[in-house]
């Protein structure tokens, strides 16, 4: 497998379909590893497909159109929950189209993750992003160079989280209060003793479940691993000892 | 929209979303040395047709005359997005309709073979739009008496090796497809494309022609073809002499399929394809035929290959009117532009295929859905519309998967 990260940021002009752009200039301002190649594309469609290299790693990013709070970061979407998002595609073929074909072909890519923001409008053209997007563009940059973008998971790896977190039962429940500085230190602690986890987010909105999951594996700098109804499984590697 | 009472359509309206673009009055005021970066911009799918066009109507006012260099490129480039545009419609909107797949992503689980022969069909057309066009998407190569840069040989022979790949990858998606039922979908309204007399069209120019005798000069187009706005849609419909009409790959091989080279027609003949074709699922057919002659004529261009001086140096701006003609992948692509003396665009009109489609897919949904039956349930009617309007190949956002029908039954 090379070393070289490609990063694809997608969108088009119009609305505030150019976040993924954004992101993609805010790593281009900032110091980032060599091994990193940033591209953007306005609406590639299949040509998207070009980036799928076998020995590649790639990391998606997209706007995302659904329930979600403007500017909110769908971090790290597993294949699995991908069409559950609603992307943002002018033509049809989307992000979500092309890594579903991608996977059908088998040409999908050893390790492949996917980030999306969160946006309300894709129409017109607004040549400033509200300030909310703005900060949403900094703090995905951000933490793609921290360390959070490159500790995704291949779907060998993925695959075999799932087997190992089939046999675990919830560690956490997080009930109608959400996600609360309790919740997050619980599930920090749980995270440094175990490195998987499995969560029961009791909420009936799957929209909203959905949210506190991207929250979580954001805050916790974890990767999530899958969601099934409302169990959420999360992984974040132990650091290691000094 | 559907609008049924008494078991009879009484409205039906093809409503396009897509905000309008307003390219016609972008263009005005801008100089002649903008304007293919410009139309590049006005389709991701099909750039190069635009590009053509509008280099065509510059020169003829201009009075530039390009070299042969220029016009064997230009050849080039121009197959290079009929391989990838058609390679994207048949493969990904057709071919799932002719088999009963809701998707190309349905159909990857039983034809990924065939899917990835048209990944491959569809990466060789990028590969040539690039190669004089710096980049696939919006390229920047083309200018107004040539191109910026001759690519080079080692260039030239790897995509030749690519090309001539092609050639059989597209023999065999022919052959595979002749063994395949299209299903019936008749059709005649009239038929319009370019016609030269001596080669199949693409982009150098001829007279417009359609399947009722008439036979025109490109710059006659404005007298018989009229532009209507239509309330409720942002794309304007185009009429010939105040009649729906079609253009595309069908319409253009239904006029022109006697210029196909004879490896070519023997190869259909073979598998049992006629033209004139007089069923809308034949477009199938004519979009595979022209893949494979634009991998012929690729590959006779680039086996011949060697740089050259790839443009006239010195443009000098004319005061007048420029019109440009050719056969973008989806049918007949007209421009007109009036320059002043300093090379400035006064005034610009483009029509695309897709608008000069608009009519007739309507005629066809009303026809169409007419003959499935009404009183089918909405989403089998919906369904049933995306495939005919799909068959034309329109601008992709709406060839793809997302009509929203609402049917009022009265």
């Amino acid at each position: 497998m090379t070393d070289s990260i490609v990063v694809v940021g997608i969108g088009s002009c119009f609305g505030q379909d150019w976040i993924a752009w954004r992101v993609i200039e805010l790593l281009r301002q900032q110091a980032i590893p060599p091994s990193f190649e940033l591209f953007t594309c306005d609406r590639p469609g299949l040509r998207l497909l070009q980036f799928f290299q076998p020995d590649q790693s790639l990391i998606l990013i997209d706007a995302v159109s659904s329930s979600a709070q403007l500017g909110h970061i769908h971090w790290d979407i597993g294949l699995d929950a991908l069409m559950e998002r609603a992307w943002v595609s002018t033509h049809g073929f989307g992000v979500d189209f092309v890594c579903l074909l991608a996977q059908k072909l088998g040409k999908m890519p050893a390790r492949c993750t996917l980030h999306g923001i969160e946006i309300h409008d894709a129409t017109g053209f607004v040549p400033v992003l509200p300030v909310v997007l703005e900060k949403a563009a900094a703090e995905l940059a951000s933490r793609l160079t921290c360390g959070g973008g490159m500790s995704h998971l291949s779907a060998k790896q993925r695959q075999q989280l799932k087997a190992k977190a089939h046999q675990l039962r919830p560690v956490i429940w997080i009930g109608n209060k959400g996600l609360t500085e309790a919740v997050h230190a619980e599930v920090d602690r749980a995270l440094l003793d175990h490195e998987l986890i499995k969560i029961r987010i009791q909420s009936e909105d799957r929209a909203l479940r959905q949210q506190m999951a991207d929250d979580l594996i954001l805050k916790q700098s974890a990767v999530l691993v899958q969601m099934v109804g409302s169990h959420v499984t999360i992984f974040r590697k132990k650091p290691d000892p000094v | 929209m559907l609008e049924v009472s008494g078991g009879a359509i009484t409205q039906l309206e093809l409503r396009i979303f897509e905000p309008p673009r307003l390219f016609e009055r972008l263009l005005e005021g801008r100089s002649y040395t903008e304007l293919l970066d410009i139309v590049a911009r006005i389709c991701g799918i099909c750039p190069v047709a635009y590009q053509m066009s509008a280099v065509q109507a510059t020169e003829q006012c201009f009075g530039i005359v390009p070299s042969d260099w220029v016009k064997r490129m230009r050849r080039l480039f121009y197959c290079g997005e009929w391989l990838e545009s058609h390679s994207l419609h048949v493969h990904f909107l057709a071919l799932p309709d002719v088999l009963g797949h809701a998707s190309a992503l349905d159909m990857a689980q039983t034809h990924a073979a065939v899917l990835e022969r048209g990944l491959k069909l569809q990466s060789i057309g990028n590969r040539l739009i690039a190669f004089l066009g710096a980049r696939s998407v919006h390229p920047v190569g083309a200018c107004v008496g040539g191109f910026f840069k001759a690519p080079g040989m080692r260039e030239a022979a790897s995509l030749l090796s690519d090309v001539t790949e092609g050639l059989s990858v597209i023999e065999a998606q022919m052959r595979w497809l002749a063994d395949l039922d299209l299903p019936e979908h008749a059709h005649s309204f009239t038929a319009v494309a370019l016609q030269n007399g001596y080669e199949y069209p693409m982009d150098q120019g001829g007279h417009i022609v359609s399947t009722d005798g008439l036979s025109i000069p490109i710059e006659s187009f404005e007298t018989h073809f009229k532009e209507h706005q239509k309330p409720y849609s942002t794309a304007l419909h185009c009429l010939l002499d105040d009649a729906p009409y079609w253009v595309g790959p069908l319409a253009r091989m239904n006029l022109n399929w006697q210029h196909l080279p004879v490896v070519l027609l023997d190869l259909l003949r073979e598998l049992g394809v006629v033209f004139p074709a007089f069923d809308m699922s034949y477009s199938l057919w004519a979009r595979m035929a022209e893949m494979y002659h634009a991998l012929l004529q690729a590959r006779d261009i680039l086996s011949v290959y060697e740089p050259d001086s790839p443009r006239i140096e010195e443009i000098v701006p004319k005061a007048g009117v420029g019109f440009g003609c050719t056969e973008a992948p989806r049918g007949l692509l007209w421009h007109r532009y009036l320059f002043d003396e300093s090379g400035l665009i006064r005034s610009a009109s483009i029509v695309p295929p897709t608008s000069q489609n608009q009519a007739c897919i309507e005629a066809d949904l009303r026809a169409s859905l007419t003959c499935f039956g009404l009183d089918q349930p909405d989403d089998a009617l919906r369904a049933r519309a995306e495939t005919i309007v799909r068959q034309y190949d329109p601008c992709i956002s709406c060839a793809t998967h997302f009509i929203r029908l609402s049917v009022e039954r009265l």
